[in-house]
């Protein structure tokens, strides 16, 4: 297992050695990660119409934060989500051409407490508040934006596995999670109240690089 | 007694030491078989019959106690026999619908708990192509598909080991991340009987540093003889 986190981001450093079993107060936090999916498909048919479709999302995230007591942390993140929409219809009769794109950026400020489940592993829960930013283009004959404000509330608990003591891979689980969203669009505002609380583990969690630096090192 | 215990915990270190030496050079061989037939006879209608087989394999090395790596080789064929009413008019289709190849490259890290029992985890690279026939009855739009599909991946994946014996070993997939997966589809979808057809290309991509917990699947692992 220690193996297999080793390997998922290549170029990460390996420093076997003893663990402090705690995070001290003045270390510095950084954390990332990154997703994107697409498809690209072009679509012809005997009648020599052609219809041509780009779906991009990329999801990039950076946090940073600092231990203002022993296992205690206080930190930003900031999360965003671009996402892509083209089509393209050409054809004896047609020719249309749209685009989609929207933007979603989102901040969030938290605290976290960290409890250490042995040398390697630790746990922590992390309540926050967040405010998002979106801002969606449509193009086709003519060009529609809209644009929107969130804000809300989230607590959700999370796993971090040390790699060595400066790096570490961490998931948040969402076993049980609070969110209050708030939303305001051009047109009409959106209150949104989500709490669920799962027995079992999700399928599939997303993984974060993060470093933990010591500021006396 | 501290003397028995230092020794006893020389012994334990050496008779592990001892069954990790006897892995380094080992060869190992794990295989999937797959055979299927069915045939239907319904009254008032013709006999319609399914076949197909699939072997994967795979072949590793170990090159020391703790690290393997080897090579991953799957094929698959599918055919079938089926009588089909387009336009009202009769058509028999009878013959291959289907085959696939597949083969990849694999390196495992072992953390070996005991001489009985371990867990390994590493990345592999695979390269998949199919082709499959879709008959019309098979498909949404009622057109007969032909799909060539060519799909690398890379990727993660963590099992464990419980050795039966010398010669056998039970393993368990324990979790898979699919780092990065690329795929490209051509499809023509022809029209029964007209002909016509029409023509998708279809590329994805994904990047998704996600941990994927599967459904756990064993398997058997046998080790040559040197």
């Amino acid at each position: 297992m220690k193996r297999l986190l080793l390997l998922l981001l290549p170029g990460m450093v390996f420093l076997a050695g003893r663990a402090e079993a705690q995070f001290q107060k003045g270390t510095v936090h950084w954390g990332a990660t990154i997703s994107a999916e697409g498809t690209l498909s072009n679509f012809e048919t005997y009648e020599s119409n052609r219809l041509k479709t780009g779906v991009h999302t990329i999801t990039p995230s950076v946090q940073f934060g600092k231990f203002f007591k022993d296992n205690s942390l206080f930190g930003a993140r900031l999360l965003s989500s671009f996402n892509y929409n083209k089509s393209d219809l050409k054809g004896p009769n047609s020719d249309n051409e749209y685009k989609n794109n929207n933007t979603n950026l989102s901040l969030s400020l938290f605290v976290r407490r960290y409890k250490f489940l042995g040398e390697k592993w630790a746990i922590f829960l992390e309540p926050g508040i967040n405010l998002s930013y979106y801002h969606g283009k449509n193009t086709s004959d003519d060009v529609e934006t809209s644009n929107g404000y969130g804000g809300g509330i989230y607590i959700r608990p999370g796993i971090v596995y040390r790699v060595s003591p400066r790096f570490a891979i961490e998931s948040d689980l969402n076993v049980l999670s609070l969110n209050l969203q708030y939303y305001h669009m051009k047109d009409w505002d959106n209150f949104h109240f989500s709490a669920g609380a799962t027995s079992g583990i999700q399928s599939y969690f997303g993984l974060r690089a993060s470093w933990y630096l010591t500021q006396s090192n | 007694m501290k003397k028995i215990i230092l020794l006893s915990w020389l012994f334990t270190a050496c008779s592990i030491t001892i069954g990790f030496a006897q892995l380094e050079g080992k060869k190992f061989v794990s295989a999937t078989v797959g055979l299927n037939f069915n045939n239907t006879n319904q009254d008032e209608y013709p006999t319609a019959t399914n076949y197909g087989y699939n072997i994967d394999a795979s072949f590793g090395k170990f090159k020391t106690a703790n690290k393997a790596s080897g090579w991953n080789i799957g094929t698959s064929l599918y055919g079938q026999k089926a009588t089909l009413y387009p336009d009202g008019t009769r058509e028999t289709f009878e013959g291959i619908t289907g085959f696939g190849v597949s083969t990849g490259y694999f390196w495992q890290h072992y953390k070996h708990f005991s001489d009985k029992f371990g867990i390994f985890g590493g990345p592999h690279v695979n390269v998949l192509y199919s082709y499959t026939k879709l008959l019309p009855n098979q498909s949404s739009d009622n057109l007969l598909h032909r799909q060539h599909h060519i799909s690398p991946q890379f990727g993660v994946s963590a099992g464990a080991y419980y050795a039966l014996n010398e010669r056998w070993w039970l393993t368990a997939s324990l979790g898979i991340a699919n780092l990065l997966y690329l795929s490209y589809t051509i499809d023509e979808a022809e029209a029964r009987p007209t002909g016509n057809t029409n023509k998708t290309k279809t590329f994805d991509y994904k990047l998704t540093p996600n941990l994927t917990l599967p459904s756990v699947s064993l398997g058997l692992r046998y080790f040559f003889k040197d």
